[in-house]
Parts: C-alpha cells; sequence; structure tokens
C-alpha cells in the first residue's frame, strides 16, 4: 500500500476559497447563513484531497478530513484578514458602507415590525458604528485575526466532516488487465 | 442517542439526503434573497429543523471517528507504545 498524498495542497485551495468568499465585500454575507462559506471552504479540501488517492494508496479516513478542515481553516482564517485588510487600504472603507446599509435595513424593519424596543435599537446602533470605527485600525485587524483562528478552524472542520460524509467513500475502479499469456 | 443506537456505531446518512436537505435551506434562503418567494418563520423552521435533525448524524460519528484514529495513532507511534 503507497502513502496518502500530501495534504498541503488541498488545504491551501480550500483556505483560498475559505478566504475569497469571507474576505472579498458582498461575498462575505455567505457567510451569514450558518458559516456556510467556512464550511464550503472545509468540504472543498476535503473533495480535492479525495481525488488525489488511487486504489493502491491507504483509504481516505476522517481524521484525514478533520486535520484537513483545520489547517484549510488557519489558512483561510489569514487570507480572510490579509484581503480585508487590502480591500479597506486600496478601495477605502467599502466594508463599513455596506454593512452599514445592510444595519440600517435591519433596523427599519425591526422598528417597522416593533419587535424591538427603542432603547435595545439605539444601543445596537451605538455599538455598531463602535465596531465599525475600531475595524479600521490595527487593532481592531489584530483582534479580527484572533477571533478567526478560533472560529474558522472549527466551522471549517466542521466542513470538512460534512465533506467527507458526502465525498468520503470512493468506490475502486477495476483496472481491466490483459490476461496474462502462458 | 439513546433512543436509536449506540454513537460507537458509524451509519452515516446517505449523501444524497445530505445534500437534499443543505439545497434545501439554500433554496430557501436564495429565493428570498431574489424577491422569487419570502421566507416566512414555518419555511425557516422547516428547512432548518431538517438540517439539523439530519447533520449531525453524520458530524458527530465522523467526529468521534477521527478523534479516536488520532489518538490511536499517537499511542502507536509514541516511544512507550513498543511498536
Amino acid at each position: 500500500m503507497l502513502e496518502k498524498p500530501n495534504k498541503l495542497r488541498s488545504a491551501i485551495l480550500g483556505g483560498l476559497v475559505i478566504g475569497a468568499i469571507s474576505g472579498i465585500p458582498g461575498l462575505n454575507l455567505l457567510n451569514c447563513c450558518c458559516c456556510a462559506g467556512i464550511l464550503l471552504g472545509g468540504a472543498m479540501s476535503v473533495y480535492l484531497y479525495r481525488q488525489e488517492f488511487t486504489n493502491e494508496m491507504l483509504p481516505l479516513e476522517s481524521s484525514d478530513a478533520l486535520i484537513l478542515g483545520i489547517i484549510a481553516g488557519i489558512i483561510g482564517a489569514l487570507i480572510t484578514t490579509l484581503l480585508s485588510a487590502m480591500i479597506t487600504l486600496i478601495l477605502g472603507p467599502v466594508e463599513t458602507e455596506m454593512m452599514r446599509n445592510f444595519m440600517e435595513k435591519l433596523t427599519q424593519k425591526l422598528e417597522e415590525r416593533g419587535s424591538i424596543p427603542q432603547g435595545t435599537l439605539d444601543n445596537m446602533r451605538d455599538q455598531f458604528e463602535e465596531a465599525m470605527k475600531e475595524g479600521g485600525t490595527i487593532g481592531g485587524i489584530l483582534r479580527s485575526l484572533v477571533y478567526s483562528l478560533i472560529l474558522y478552524p472549527i466551522f471549517s472542520m466542521l466542513g470538512g466532516l460534512i465533506g467527507f460524509g458526502i465525498f468520503g467513500k470512493k468506490k475502486p475502479t477495476i483496472s481491466q488487465q490483459p490476461p496474462m499469456q502462458q | 442517542m439513546p433512543l436509536s443506537g449506540a454513537l460507537k456505531r458509524i451509519r452515516i446518512p446517505r449523501p444524497t439526503l445530505m445534500i437534499a436537505v443543505i439545497i434545501s435551506m439554500l433554496v430557501d434562503v436564495v429565493l428570498n434573497d431574489t424577491g422569487i418567494h419570502a421566507s416566512t418563520t414555518m419555511t425557516r423552521v422547516v428547512t432548518g429543523l431538517l438540517f439539523g435533525g439530519v447533520m449531525p448524524w453524520c458530524i458527530i460519528p465522523l467526529l468521534i471517528e477521527a478523534c479516536l484514529q488520532l489518538i490511536y495513532k499517537k499511542k502507536i507511534h509514541s516511544p512507550d507504545s513498543g511498536v
């Protein structure tokens, strides 16, 4: 039996997917749905890793999916932070404005329905503005990196396990060899 | 999972079922965001229940299996194991 392939390539590709989804403004709203972008990146890294297996290799195990997910999450967190910082530096606070618009729409809906008291809404707005002010500073970026380094590997690991559940078992292909001549 | 079997028994749901519950939730979100059909509390509860009802049966046994594999491998490779 041959050794398993190296995990790093698949993990980097999964991390790039996570970084692209979470770092690009607008696309990162996908993560509002149960961190779907991060789960997708973890699952994709397992899918890509499974493609590298041949019949002569040891089978893919759930522990491989777990490790792949964690590595992809760490890489994704680093790429996301880097990409967000670069986008803020180059394009200005695009993401902040998008989030502000999103927040305004949300609070407007909540106000119309009357499901939240006025004081709570004001507190929400204040806290949001404070968070947005801190987000552009170096301290804010570092804090975001620390949170990402904790959360992304967890969700990416879950994505990796879901990916293993969906793509994990590779059906063995029967290679047709010519009959031996005596 | 005392009512339906031990956690050690690994029998994960079929991939088609897992894909179906993921897609049902995604369809609800996409239809709402595109303005084709408004997502209601009922649709969110139903799709969320489907997702939450199927996924733990995949994630938890695999997570336990993966952790056991890692612990077992560590024991084999440790110098005290004699292997």
